[in-house]
């Protein structure tokens, strides 16, 4: 027994040609005209990865012109096997919460008020204020006279969204400048 | 998506945390079950459904006969059942003879009446009569015989391989259109092949399957299921389930399919598959594959009530494939209520299998 697909297609099509012209073609009429109402609608089933934690949990999004429409876990991944926790469940409202930041918004000392700024304007700032701690606490050397050159009055706390290659430069850019503090937030 | 609007009645009265997994409602019970709440929940499919009633319910009897009698076919070896190498590739059928007569002697009645081929299926039931007159004598098979006899392994063999030669000497010889005799060897075929597929299925379930094609009788998919949750979760997961599983067009045999790939072709490329559905039914869906033109019909079981026999699923999905065929797609498998139009229809002209470095 050797079956293949062009060939079985082919043969089995043939055998319900006889049908076609018989009563087939009445008892399909109806159903045809019901398919000419429906309203149809679509989406591309795209493999991704949860961006919340270490775990990487798979996800299936479906992805409609290039937005993200639904999501579910993926069933393949032998980690999550389609499961997901509340927040990898709640991939699509990262994407399309009317509360999410679009700009920067700054708060000055003392203020209640948070003002609208431009990346630009934030960079130069938060450079700014981590240039002016360094200068003023980096720590050459320690109590004993050891050589540490560490800067104790920083932390960096991490997050869950960025990916492998993010958290070695986040590191490396730390290190540094003699930051010893970190964490990746993945826990929280 | 599980964002669905409108969930689908299942056959029983079971709800969906009391069906299992999978979801089906084996037997003729359920199949006629299904059939009637198909037509329940869309009246146009009234006439359809009664033309294959019949027919499919027939074949589920039997099915279960042959499920009894099944043989055990020695499982491949597993290098080569890893290559893609189905269970009944290497069984011959001449050695099955009797069951296969014994559902075509079956059906013929049930194919002429349904169908109005009254006269092509007397012809049929006539040879078979002078072969089974023959047997008794002590001739063999056709071989033996003076009268036209059909030879169905031979005619078998040539359904399942796609070879139409035999098919079209065979019609030649008794009368009858070589279609119609395709008709009622595929139809005998089914059930046989059914019955002993159900026997068997323990057998291999445990072994890795990774092939679009069915790992018992090597036949494509008649329509795809998305499984409800199979394993108990933690408290704080949510979602789960909607394993992929194919559902044989032939045999009925099911087996897990990886989400990401096209069943026909392989392919992974998720620009060019599309899933399509009706915005009131998004639990039902088209799965388009653009590298090889082709579709498969698939039901999220997460979002049906109740049991589903699998047999009558793709009966009620007919729409479906009137939408798909317009956007010019092949069905992965022919069967036999899809014969649509044929300004429609590429079905008789399906895309060529891919090349091995294709997929």
């Amino acid at each position: 027994m050797h079956c293949n697909r062009r060939g079985f297609m082919k043969l089995s099509g043939a055998a319900l040609t006889c049908l076609s012209l018989g009563q087939l073609g009445n008892a399909l009429t109806p159903v045809k005209a019901y398919a000419a109402g429906l309203k149809i609608d679509g989406a591309k089933e795209v493999l991704t990865v949860c961006p919340f934690c270490s775990v990487s949990c798979h996800i299936v999004a479906y992805v409609k012109n290039g937005k993200l429409v639904s999501s579910e876990g993926d069933p393949d991944y032998p980690i999550n096997q389609g499961a997901l926790c509340a927040k990898g469940a709640a991939m699509l409202t990262m994407t399309t919460n009317e509360h999410r930041l679009h700009k920067p918004l700054y708060r000055a000392p003392y203020s209640e008020q948070w003002e609208e700024k431009s990346w630009d304007w934030v960079i130069e700032r938060i450079a700014r204020r981590v240039k002016e701690t360094r200068d003023k606490d980096f720590l050459e050397t320690n109590a004993k006279g050891h050589r540490v050159n560490r800067l104790d009055s920083m932390f960096l706390l991490g997050t869950s969204h960025a990916d492998n290659e993010e958290c070695a430069l986040f590191h490396q850019a730390m290190k540094g400048l003699g930051v010893v503090h970190m964490d990746h937030q993945a826990r929280i | 998506m599980q964002h669905d609007t409108d969930t689908m009645p299942g056959t029983g009265s079971g709800t969906a945390h009391e069906a299992d997994a999978a979801g089906r409602a084996a037997g003729p019970e359920g199949l006629v079950a299904a059939l009637a709440a198909i037509k329940q929940r869309r009246p146009a499919y009234g006439a359809l459904v009664d033309l294959f009633t019949d027919l499919l319910r027939e074949q589920a009897v039997l099915a279960e006969t042959f499920a009894a009698e099944a043989p055990t076919p020695e499982l491949p070896d597993p290098e080569r059942w890893r290559q893609g190498v189905f269970l009944l590739a290497d069984v011959d059928l001449s050695a099955h003879a009797e069951p296969l007569g014994r559902a075509f002697d079956a059906l013929l009645p049930v194919l002429g009446a349904s169908f109005g081929l009254e006269r092509e299926m007397d012809v049929l039931r006539a040879a078979r009569a002078g072969q089974q007159e023959s047997a008794a004598k002590g001739g063999s098979t056709a071989t033996d015989a003076t009268a036209p006899q059909p030879d169905l392994p031979l005619l078998a063999h040539a359904c399942l391989d796609g070879h139409a030669k035999p098919l079209e000497d065979a019609g030649a010889a008794l009368g009858v259109e070589p279609s119609t005799l395709a008709l009622a060897v595929r139809s005998a075929l089914a059930p046989v092949l059914a019955g002993w597929a159900r026997a068997n299925g323990p057998r291999f379930a445990a072994r890795n399957w990774t092939q679009g094609y069915c790992p018992f009788c090597g036949s494509p998919p008649a329509v795809a299921t998305l499984s409800r949750i199979e394993n108990p979760r933690g408290e704080n997961l949510v979602g789960g389930g909607g394993k992929k599983h194919l559902h044989c067009s032939l045999c009925g045999h099911e087996w897990a399919f990886r989400r990401d790939a096209c069943p026909a072709c392989g392919n992974t490329d998720h620009d060019r598959r599309e899933v399509l559905f009706a915005e009131d039914a998004r639990h039902e869906r088209i799965e388009a594959c653009s590298a090889c033109s082709s579709y498969l019909l698939c039901v999220d079981l997460r979002e049906v009530d109740g049991d589903l026999s699998m047999e009558a699923v793709p009966l009620g999905l007919v729409h479906l494939d009137v939408i798909a065929r317009e956007k010019a797609l092949a069905p992965m498998a022919v069967m036999p209520w899809t014969v649509l139009d044929p300004a429609l229809d590429p079905v008789l002209d399906p895309a060529p299998d891919p090349a091995p470095d294709e997929k």
